[in-house]
């Protein structure tokens, strides 16, 4: 059985030893900063209704909370489209790594040298190879062409190519 | 030196902050121009958020979620077969994000609050 999100046990211990005249306070300090009414409802020992907990932040004055307020749950992990200020799901690519631009870099520079005729084992061959494999295992990890062809520092159009050809 | 989140809820290296993860379902039906990842971001920014890997593994709904500890283990876990899915994400360390995802900007959960 799914077992419900509850307020943490030092939390509830800590209103359980209020001064039941400042509960009221506490409560709604928790409820302003994400609780749920319902999480705090069942929570709080003995559990109450959750109408009554509603009545009892509605009318609570606001005070200053010296102990820190417990940071509430996330309200949902597959939430995509939320209510206002909580999390959504996003679509979303990774990119090159930073570690990987410099040699990124430094293979584009050589394999612009890189002609049909040169030798397969001259560094400008052996450079533009590892230039298409790096940027083939780049893209295949779900980085954009773009990306990388910024990284490398040549055009999308040129990346595309290397990537459909490699 | 390892820098530090100070939190509603305490502080927090890097490693101790994770993103959640996992393979957009519109590859799996085909779209291959869709992006590979989704994660949660804030409302209005697309930058993931962070949240303190302990804080998840108090909920029932995160706590049997994979955990990353290598960056092989994103190769293992977003691939289209049997990959992390919305349901099961997989939670990638703020260091690990950074190296292998190359994400640099976060939001971290200090900055986060429910209205």
């Amino acid at each position: 059985m799914k077992q419900k999100v509850k307020l943490p046990d030092d939390e509830v211990r800590f209103i359980s030893a209020l001064d039941p005249v400042l509960v009221p306070s506490r409560l709604r300090a928790l409820w302003e900063a994400g609780w749920s009414l319902g999480i705090i409802a069942s929570s709080i020992k003995p559990a109450k209704p959750k109408s009554t907990v509603h009545f009892w932040v509605k009318n609570a004055p606001s005070t200053e909370q010296r102990r820190q307020i417990p940071m509430p749950p996330p309200k949902s992990l597959t939430v995509s489209a939320p209510l206002l200020g909580t999390p959504r799901t996003r679509s979303i690519s990774p990119t090159v790594p930073p570690e990987l631009r410099p040699r990124l870099q430094e293979l584009s520079a050589l394999a612009k040298r890189y002609r049909a005729k040169t030798s397969d084992d001259s560094p400008l061959a052996q450079a533009n190879r590892e230039l298409t494999e790096l940027s083939l295992t780049l893209y295949h990890r779900g980085v954009p062409a773009a990306d990388i062809a910024e990284a490398a520092g040549v055009t999308y159009r040129a990346m595309a190519r290397r990537l459909s050809n490699g | 030196m390892a820098r530090l989140y100070k939190t509603a809820s305490g502080t927090y290296s890097e490693s101790e902050l994770v993103v959640a993860v996992w393979v957009n379902p519109n590859r799996k039906k085909g779209r291959s121009q869709a992006r590979l990842l989704e994660t949660l971001t804030t409302d209005n920014s697309s930058i993931p958020i962070a949240f303190p890997l302990e804080t998840l593994q108090r909920i029932q709904s995160w706590m049997f979620c994979p955990v990353a500890h290598d960056p092989s283990d994103l190769d293992l876990w977003l691939v289209l077969e049997n990959g992390a899915t919305r349901e099961k994400p997989l939670l990638v360390p703020l260091t690990i994000a950074k190296k292998a995802l190359g994400w640099q900007d976060f939001h971290i959960p200090s900055e986060y609050t429910e209205k």
